[in-house]
């Protein structure tokens, strides 16, 4: 029995050993590399500049090594595409990376590594590399899994305008409504009003998700063009459109018509009065001063503190709240004016 | 007479034997469910991952939860952490539970704060709120100053106060990485929801350089208690819990930092007063409730090293948060003993309760009962010197050789020690392991299970030196 232990003990200590051994070699070889890395990317980067910024022809010369040339080029790109906004500087940026990387990252799509996918979607679409639009088509359709892999290459195409995106995305049921919303971020005009006419056309076989993300985009991007169809949500029967609806017109700060407000502030639903009521304020309608007084003595905490930020939006909001404060037949109404007056900042 | 002792002793050192093998096996299991995953996202560029998250719009906002209790020495380094966090919308509040010391005023007089009025929420019964301030310099910095009642009461006043559907509890002495927010909340954001808390990896800050409250020069620190509370932090969050959160069963996000969705701990009642081990407490019965709801939300853990925390540097500290850990966890044990071997419960009650009873919570006592057949046998010769070799050995295996495989996932994901020399001292300090700091655990785990005999709230007392260089 001891013989057996100690063997065991061994061979334990053995693959002990064999771990420090491999730690402590991935551990050299990847700093040597990152040494190297950081050498050339520093010797390098003000030729580049110039490069980049037209000041000279002549492309600085880069490393012969795949791996090393890859690595340098990609952290270069990436800082220079965040700190510019020159359109001339960002197409010399694509232009060299698609020079550079495209090979590279066709083999990199297709490689076994999760994360090297994953990273190479991501300097796609940083660097604009709209040669590769169908590779990133044709790896859209292997995915397995709605992981970040997933999420980054929908984002890809949409950046890239794939006019089958869009046809994809109202087959797409499940679609998480952030993720339709960052697509919309990425989408022209163009994409944007094709989308919405799929839309109109069939409202009734629409993801809920993709009508939800719309709505709620166009307050968010305040894009007047969609405005009367986001207040026509208003009306709907489901009570997570007008919801959203509601939300969409706060971040416009606008409403065509004041009276549809009205109507919300004695809703059965407390997050609709709570929207109208921060909707009233930010609009400063003092035509519902009343109703919003009402409203701070509301049974929901959220509908009160709604109601008393709005009455501070207000032209001589303050004096209201201050009347509230003191004067308001709820107790509850009268705390939630005094923490209005005495706090800074509302949601 | 001696003789039958000797066989009972033989037979009981031969069933610790078999215990620790099978713990051990459990770990490597637990190594092989998580390996997979650290290595698929270990070459994955963390920035990129985050950036969409930072400037959008849709990112949830979150009120960041501080409980203190003199905490005088540390509270400004951290709250000022919580400030230079890079996330789109949150609010910070501090939540002073009738500390002693000079915590509300330091707080007060460092950050400009006015005092505010307060339309408080009861979603969850605390003690009394006595006052709250704002600050005038970061408007979305809150101070609450309350009557003492304990850790979870200071974390249920701070959940009544919040303003924002998702929060965020952090100690009064962690410093949080400037992503951590973003980094933990991506799984929810990702997920739409179905992702109900996420917790991350807690690192030990000893002897790192820490500059304006973040973490500049990561190093080890020379003192060895320190030194093996890294170690033993690898093995329990990249190895236990990654791997009991790759199958949904993670029973426990630590109380130094997590995100959770503020209805779930509403509907579940916030965290219970009436125990030490709150975090945990607190994540079993989310679990309960997912699982009667037949909800397909869940908690998810992420690898990425997003909260630095100071351990205890002395033995009587140490001693202290480790009762204290152990019965936290006997209480949460004892509390939901219903869900034990529950099938209704599926792997929470299957696995990971099972596995919280028998490897986390009941090995110390199996092993000290091995020490004292090592010690009490070879003295009386009790048991053959092959048996007590057999036990020694697997003891020293089991603890060095999971040990290193925390240190090599803990370089296959941020390899956060720049030199090689660091690696051979954790290895190094792995292997003198069982020699003198577990035995040290076993014997303070075992007094920690006793004492959950005895039921009073309280917090921890560490004896704080302050971590950041510009504490004072």
């Amino acid at each position: 029995m001891i013989e057996i232990a100690l063997w065991t003990a061994g061979a334990l200590l053995f693959i002990q050993f064999f771990l420090l051994v491999y730690i402590l070699v991935g551990k050299i070889k990847f700093n040597r590399f990152e040494a190297k890395v950081e050498q050339i990317y520093k010797n390098i980067l003000p030729d580049y500049l110039s490069f980049i910024s037209g000041e000279t022809k002549y492309e600085p010369r880069l490393p012969k090594s795949e791996k090393l040339k890859k690595e340098v080029l990609e952290r270069l790109l990436n800082d220079l595409a965040d700190n510019t906004a020159n359109p001339t500087e960002l197409d010399q940026i694509q232009f060299i990376a698609e020079t550079h990387l495209t090979t590279i990252y066709q083999k990199s799509l297709s490689s076994d590594g999760w994360a090297y996918r994953v990273n190479t979607l991501y300097f796609i679409e940083e660097f604009k590399m709209f040669g590769l639009k169908e590779d990133v088509w044709q790896h859209l359709k292997t995915l397995q899994h709605e992981d970040e892999e997933y999420r980054q290459t929908l984002r890809v195409l949409a950046m890239f305008q794939e006019d089958r995106l869009i046809d994809y995305m109202i087959r797409q049921t499940e679609m998480p409504l952030g993720l339709v919303k960052d697509l919309f971020r990425r989408f022209s005009p163009t994409s944007f009003s094709k989308l919405v006419s799929l839309l109109e056309g069939g409202e009734d076989s629409v993801p809920l998700s993709l009508e939800l993300a719309f709505i709620g985009y166009c307050g968010e991007s305040g894009n007047y063009e969609f405005l009367s169809l986001v207040e026509k949500k208003m009306e709907d029967s489901r009570k997570e459109i007008r919801l959203k609806a509601l939300r969409s017109l706060c971040e416009y700060q606008y409403c065509s018509d004041k009276s549809w407000i009205k109507g919300f502030f004695s809703s059965e639903h407390w997050e609709e009065r709570m929207y109208a009521a921060r909707l009233a304020g930010i609009m400063n309608l003092t035509e519902y001063n009343d109703d919003l007084v009402f409203l701070a003595g509301d049974q929901s905490w959220w509908v009160r503190f709604a109601a008393c930020e709005a009455i501070n939006k207000i032209p001589d909001g303050e004096i209201l709240l201050e009347y509230v404060s003191t004067q308001h037949e709820d107790s509850y109404a009268r705390d939630m004016a005094q923490q209005t007056l005495t706090m800074k900042g509302g949601l | 007479m001696s003789d039958g002792i000797s066989i009972m002793m033989q037979i009981v050192a031969i069933m610790i034997i078999v215990y620790m093998i099978f713990v051990g096996l459990t770990y490597v299991a637990l190594f092989i469910i998580a390996g997979p995953r650290v290595k698929r996202e270990s070459k994955l560029n963390r920035k990129e991952q985050i950036e969409e998250i930072s400037i959008n719009k849709d990112t949830f906002p979150v009120s960041v939860l501080v409980p203190a209790f003199n905490e005088e020495v540390g509270i400004v380094s951290t709250v000022r952490s919580m400030l230079g966090l890079n996330y789109p919308q949150y609010e910070v509040i501090v939540i002073d539970d009738g500390s002693t010391d000079t915590t509300s005023e330091k707080v007060i007089s460092q950050f400009s704060m006015r005092k505010i009025d307060l339309a408080m929420r009861k979603y969850v019964e605390t003690e009394p709120v006595q006052s709250a301030y704002q600050s005038e310099l970061y408007p979305h910095l809150f101070l609450v100053i309350k009557n003492n009642g304990g850790k979870a009461d200071a974390l249920n006043a701070g959940i009544n106060f919040s303003r924002y559907p998702y929060f965020s509890a952090v100690d009064g002495d962690s410093i949080l990485d400037r992503d951590a927010l973003l980094k933990t909340m991506k799984p929810i954001i990702d997920s739409n929801g179905q992702v109900t808390a996420t917790g991350g990896t807690v690192r030990i800050a000893n002897g790192s350089t820490i500059v304006r409250s973040q973490i500049e020069k990561i190093a080890l620190p020379r003192n060895p208690v320190v030194m093996m509370q890294i170690i033993e932090y690898f093995r329990a969050f990249l190895i236990g819990r990654l791997g009991l959160s790759r199958m949904n069963i993670l029973l426990i996000i630590s109380g130094a930092f997590g995100v959770f969705e503020k209805n779930r701990v509403i509907k579940v009642g916030g965290y219970n007063r009436n125990t030490v081990g709150e975090d945990m407490e607190l994540i079993v019965r989310m679990h309960r409730s997912i699982k009667d709801e037949k909800s397909n939300q869940r908690i998810e853990y992420i690898q990425d090293p997003v909260c630095w925390t100071e351990a205890p540097s002395t033995l009587a500290s140490l001693r202290s948060q480790r009762k204290r850990w152990q019965r936290g966890l006997a209480e949460t044990l004892w509390t939901h003993k219903k869900m034990l071997f529950n099938p209704k419960y599926k792997g929470i009650g299957l696995f990971s309760m099972p596995y919280y009873l028998f490897v986390e919570l009941l090995s110390s006592v199996f092993e000290m009962i091995g020490y004292l057949i090592i010690i009490l046998g070879l003295t009386f010769s009790f048991i053959s010197i092959e048996i007590a070799t057999v036990m020694f050995l697997v003891t020293v295996m089991y603890g060095s050789l999971l040990s290193s495989l925390a240190v090599l996932l803990e370089e296959w994901t941020y390899h956060k020690y720049p030199n090689s020399k660091s690696v051979i001292l954790l290895f190094l300090w792995a292997l003198t392991e069982t020699f003198w700091y577990r035995p040290m655990m076993v014997l303070w785990r075992c007094e920690g299970l006793f004492l959950s005999l005895r039921k009073n709230a309280e917090w921890g007392n560490m004896n704080r030196k302050g971590i950041s260089n510009d504490d004072n």
